[in-house]
């Protein structure tokens, strides 16, 4: 399997590994999903969103080369969403995501630089009247996570 | 975990015991006490200045660890209890999971147990501790 290419994506690989079977994920519907999930998805599904506004911190250049600093330290934010189909199941799956979406427990490798950090800070329930003419209501939970990266690897 | 250039210490925990102990934080100190051993050998004709010599003397090491006090007894057992007896008691002090920073024989001097009205969350305990005997760095 090649390496993910960032964060999000090796969330994503991870996620359908370690909560496939809560949000019933298969092969033809991962049910877990990078930025965008699609219309009418089968409930329960995740998205997982990089939000922007990393800060960088930076270290001097053991190599003593010029023109770039050796490390950049990063610190941002990641959002898994999960719709389900009561806020219960909502919930039930922001609490399993805490758990096992940690660098305590999760060993995520990407291209685009060494995970040092990434640990849930809060989670959020969204409220969501309905999607589309004719859909259910759907239950959003959203778990923020803080991550810290240094690059290059 | 791939290689890391850097770590960031959420993987610190403390070992007292063999038993691992769930903390919020440590700290620790490494003191090496070097002694003057200046002596007519240390001067320098050649610029007429005598220089200070040192030799090694006690090293310890000295610190605390924090967490929140737990009901279930691991706090209990490891800290309440064996302070009521003597030490000293073997105590690791791990920066991850796999990489140790120091190892050593230590007493635990105090045991504080704050409880804060109004705002606390937690319980919470601090144990301040010195080596006792030959303290191994990593």
């Amino acid at each position: 399997m090649p390496t993910p290419p960032d964060i999000v994506a090796a969330i994503v690989t991870y996620l359908q590994g370690a909560m496939g079977g809560s949000l019933g994920g298969s092969p033809t519907n991962p049910a877990v999903w990078a930025d965008y999930a699609g219309p009418l998805q089968p409930l329960p599904y995740a998205v997982v969103q990089d939000s922007g506004g990393e800060s960088y911190m930076f270290q001097s250049n053991d190599a003593q080369a010029t023109g770039y600093w050796t490390h950049v330290v990063s610190d941002g934010l990641i959002l898994v969403n999960f719709y389900a189909q009561t806020k219960a199941q909502a919930r039930a799956l922001g609490i399993q995501c805490v758990r096992v979406l940690s660098d305590t427990v999760a060993t995520l490798v990407c291209a685009d630089g060494v995970l040092l950090e990434l640990r849930a800070s809060r989670a959020d329930t969204v409220p969501q009247s309905d999607t589309g003419p004719g859909t259910p209501t759907v239950f959003q939970r959203v778990v923020t996570l803080h991550y810290r990266q240094q690059f290059p690897v | 975990m791939a290689q890391t250039l850097d770590t960031t210490g959420r993987y610190g925990n403390v070992t007292v015991l063999g038993v691992v102990i769930p903390i919020t934080g440590w700290r620790c100190k490494v003191h090496k006490e070097f002694a003057i051993a200046t002596d007519s050998g240390n001067y320098d004709s050649a610029t007429a200045q005598l220089w200070r010599s040192r030799a090694p003397g006690e090293v310890w090491c000295e610190g605390s660890l924090e967490g929140n006090f737990d009901l279930a007894g691991t706090t209990d057992a490891n800290f309440i209890q064996k302070f009521k007896s003597d030490g000293p008691y073997a105590v690791v002090l791990n920066i991850t999971r796999t990489v140790q920073f120091a190892s050593f024989n230590g007493d635990f001097d105090e045991i504080e147990i704050n409880v804060a009205v109004p705002g606390a969350t937690m319980v919470t305990f601090t144990t301040p501790f010195m080596s006792n005997g030959v303290p191994t760095l990593y």
